[in-house]
């Protein structure tokens, strides 16, 4: 009996062994830890405190973006440029290939981007209420947290999707390429406001808009539009990338 | 393992636990009391029979019903909703939530502006820190507490000119080259529009130092670059005409110093030019104690803080203007008017006689007076001002508008005052309730007579010898900005033998210029602090011993009350011998005895070096 029990495999620890050993290999490599977690802190100090235009809000206005550009960061380059890179060296392969169940692989990869961007959420938080007098109520700041880590589910689809198409040697430049600007025209740098009408209504097709404006309903600085219209967009864009995913990881079978 | 993700998990909701959270002011005041203030009327409501002002229009008996917030319907006839809330109109008369067109904000003067319907301000003056938190507020739907601002923040005045004498250190303009970047710096600390004092070369009389012609165009040329509006304030018939003919879009103030001629009227509408004639600031520049009037025309003044009381009843110093001026100003606004040129209401306040919200109201009596029809008078506070600035769908109710309005009893249409006669008031479709401000809920202190100090006491510093208040301290203009200088120090009477314990108070120093109201001295605190005094109704004479230096002859008692940074000023004749003086307080007029927060006893006006001792302050 005892033996039994023992060969079925534990999932859980299954899960979290490869989680673990996917976080410590991102913390000791520097090239992706260092600047997902240093970009947000740094522009948010340098756009929303320093230099901010209205101490009153513009600290309370970026600390929300720059948060949401923070965890996009970590779900776009774990999955979009870690995959690409793995399938090149081809080590995903040899985990396709090894008795792991393969949402161990996706589980993993989810719950490092949560760790990183709940990392780049309490940093963000400290520094606004450190040094920018950010003064939220409780169930402002945790509505807030909430909304960022699991506002970053969307953008791993993505970042799969980017991964399993891209090459290995061009993913890191490729995601840089989508990550920066899609969050400048997206108001996450600056007010949404600040930006010309059209790139305004350009920020309608991009999901870290939807994303900071259901964050920024929370302090009742959004621009007005329903809840519905933000979760609906930002669910379509997740279905949308994990089919895309999926077709690429068929595709990617047959050759 | 298990352990290590607990102290993660503790980790986290202890930095969640310490992570700030905004401190609630609690506002000492009692909810007011109306049953319809009591039943708050539900976010879903239909007010029935109504006469309706759209800030356009007027409707007679019609339904309007607010849904989710929002003006929904307007209709002669709506049908009975579920879960409505009906309001009987009947008798009473629904208006947009009002529109002040010239205030000077800061502190608490939005909340002080929608207690009474004021539900947006336009200010044309203030700190832009003040300024930019309440703009960032105003396009907020929580924001139902407090008036909408937009600002001018700091004007443009020259050095030395009208808006100096604040004592707030502000950027003037001494030649045409730093328009520029003055108006830019404006644009980019958040001025709505762009306020200038201008008074012309032409001028009879010059109150203060003013921006030269070319700097007032260069002013109006780089506002409409920067797309602002240029205001400005003028004193007299020539300057307006001048500012006008410049470009300007509007001038404020009905000048006092002529009647408008015809060809000033003409010129007002062909540039299609407005004005804002502040008529309850010009009564109470002219002598005229309207604020006082309007104070007592209120059933019930418990509407009003305490210190808005005192800012009703202040009156200005004497400008030596007649009360035949303020005349003027009335046909001046009667003319305007009759040739369709855009007339606002705007109240100054709180400049003396004057306090924000109440005031709105009192502005709208005086334009009534001026001569427009009600219809105009009410237009000139709702639809006139949203024609000209740019403050979005505020001064009119049309459907699809958050419902910011107030109901009022009776109508206003017929007789003016009922403006003042408010039901209820909703900001972005919020049942506001009415703040009340009750004396007896937080009384003063009441002060007794007796000695308040002969600096014989032996213990504490020169500044705790007092048996009465908080205690004595140095006050100069340094405060306000100025530069004077003094020096208190306790002395002993020569020749009295009991040296020790016959001490005066030894005040020196020197009145420089630097401030337009040079003092120096020291001050006797009574109250808690600027905005809470004491009640003195019980003393009649402060009495105290003093005497000159060589060549002092003469000192100033000023009489400070809450809320109020202009005090009652008293001048007393000292000698080079130590005498003996009583000062009335029932002889000084406008002297609020219910609040008076400090005395200072100074040296006041005349620049130069100065020497008093004093001794033996009473109350009798």
């Amino acid at each position: 009996m005892k033996s039994l029990v023992n060969d079925k495999p534990n999932l859980f620890n299954i899960f979290y062994l490869e989680a673990k050993t996917e976080t410590l290999r991102l913390f000791r490599t520097p090239g992706f830890s260092i600047p997902t977690l240093l970009f947000p802190i740094m522009f948010y100090t340098f756009f929303g405190i320093v230099f901010s235009m209205n101490p009153a809000t513009m600290p309370t206005y970026l600390m929300i973006t720059y948060a949401v550009f923070g965890v996009i960061g970590p779900a776009l380059f774990s999955f979009g440029v870690g995959i690409a890179i793995e399938r090149g060296q081809g080590w995903f392969d040899l985990k396709e290939v090894s008795p792991m169940p393969a949402s161990a692989y996706i589980v993993s990869r989810v719950s490092l981007t949560f760790i990183f961007a709940s990392l780049i959420i309490l940093l963000l938080f400290a520094i606004g209420a450190m040094f920018g007098d950010v003064r939220l109520m409780r169930w402002q700041w945790i509505a807030l947290a909430l909304i960022f880590v699991l506002g970053s589910l969307p953008f791993c689809a993505i970042g799969m999707t980017l991964g399993l198409y891209l090459k290995s040697n061009s993913a890191p430049a490729t995601v840089n390429l989508i990550y920066l600007p899609m969050g400048f025209l997206s108001g996450l740098w600056l007010p949404i406001n600040f930006l010309p009408e059209i790139m305004q209504q350009f920020a309608n097709l991009l999901p870290p808009y939807h994303l900071a404006q259901l964050a920024l309903k929370i302090t009742d600085m959004d621009l007005g539009f329903p809840v519905a219209l933000h979760v609906s967009v930002l669910a379509a864009y997740t279905l949308l990338f994990m089919f895309l995913a999926t077709k690429a990881y068929h595709k990617k079978d047959k050759q | 393992m298990k352990i290590k993700i607990l102290a993660i998990i503790i980790c986290i909701v202890l930095f969640f636990m310490f992570l700030p959270e905004p401190t609630l002011e609690k506002t000492k005041t009692k909810s007011g009391s109306t049953e319809l203030q009591k039943n708050g009327p539900s976010q879903n409501f239909i007010i029935r029979n109504v006469r309706f002002y759209d800030g356009n229009r007027l409707f007679n008996e019609v339904d309007v019903s607010i849904v989710d917030f929002k003006v929904a319907e307007i209709s002669n006839q709506l049908p009975a909703q579920k879960e409505f809330a009906e309001i009987d109109g009947a008798g009473k008369t629904l208006l947009p939530g009002l529109i002040d067109s010239h205030t000077h904000a800061f502190q608490s003067a939005l909340e002080e502006a929608i207690n009474f319907g004021v539900t947006t301000e336009l200010d044309m003056f203030t700190m832009p820190e003040f300024a930019n938190d309440q703009q960032a507020l105003r396009d907020r739907r929580s924001n139902t507490q407090s008036a909408d601002l937009f600002s001018a923040t700091i004007l443009a005045t020259a050095p030395g000119g009208h808006g100096t004498e604040y004592g707030f250190d502000i950027p003037v303009l001494s030649t045409v080259e730093q328009v520029s970047d003055f108006v830019d710096q404006r644009v980019e600390q958040g001025a709505d529009y762009i306020k200038a004092v201008y008074s012309s070369d032409k001028s009879k009389i010059k109150y203060s130092p003013s921006i030269s012609r070319e700097i007032l165009a260069a002013l109006i040329e780089s506002s409409h670059r920067r797309d602002r509006m240029l205001v400005v304030h003028v004193d007299d018939l020539v300057s307006a005409t001048e500012a006008i003919e410049l470009g300007a879009d509007g001038i404020i103030h009905s000048f006092m110093d002529k009647v408008a001629d015809q060809s000033f009227v003409e010129l007002m509408v062909s540039r299609k030019a407005f004005i804002i004639p502040t008529l309850s600031v010009q009564a109470s520049v002219a002598g005229l104690t309207n604020g006082t009037k309007l104070l007592s025309s209120l059933a019930n003044t418990d509407y009003l803080t305490r210190q808005q009381r005192s800012q009703l009843t202040a009156s200005f110093p004497n400008f030596g203007i007649p009360a035949q001026g303020f005349n003027n100003a009335l046909e001046s606004v009667s003319r305007l008017a009759k040739a369709k040129v855009v007339v606002l209401a705007g109240s100054d306040a709180p400049n003396p006689g004057t306090t924000h919200g109440l005031s709105l109201h009192g502005e709208l009596a005086l334009l009534s007076l001026a001569g427009l029809t009600n219809e105009q008078v009410i237009h000139s506070a709702t639809g006139a001002v949203s024609k000209v600035f740019p403050v979005g769908r505020r001064g009119r109710i049309e459907s699809g508008d958050l419902a910011t309005m107030v109901l009022v009893n009776g109508n206003p249409f017929q007789n003016i005052e009922a403006t003042k006669d408010i039901l209820q008031i909703w900001k972005n479709g919020v049942a506001y309730v009415r703040k009340t401000y009750d004396d007896a809920v937080n009384p003063l202190q009441k002060i007794e007579n007796g000695l308040i100090t002969d600096f014989d006491q032996q213990e504490g510093s020169v500044f705790n010898r007092v048996k009465i208040g908080k205690g004595l301290a140095e006050t100069t203009d340094q405060f306000a900005g100025g530069k004077s200088t003094v020096a208190i120090s306790l002395k002993d009477k020569i020749g009295s033998g009991q040296a020790a314990t016959n001490h005066y108070l030894h005040i020196s120093g020197e009145l420089r210029s630097g401030f337009m109201f040079p003092w120096s001295g020291v001050a006797y605190m009574l109250g808690e602090s600027m905005q809470q005094g004491v009640e003195l109704t019980d003393v009649k004479y402060l009495v105290l011993d003093a005497k000159g230096g060589s060549q002092t002859e003469q000192i100033s008692v000023l009489l400070f009350q809450a809320g109020s940074l202009s005090p009652i000023q008293v001048d007393v004749k000292i000698s080079s011998q130590w005498k003996n003086y009583r000062i009335d307080l029932d002889e000084i007029s406008n002297l609020d005895r219910k609040n008076l927060t400090n005395i200072s006893i100074v040296r006041a006006q005349q620049l130069g070096k100065f020497e008093f001792m004093i001794d033996s302050l009473k109350f009798e």
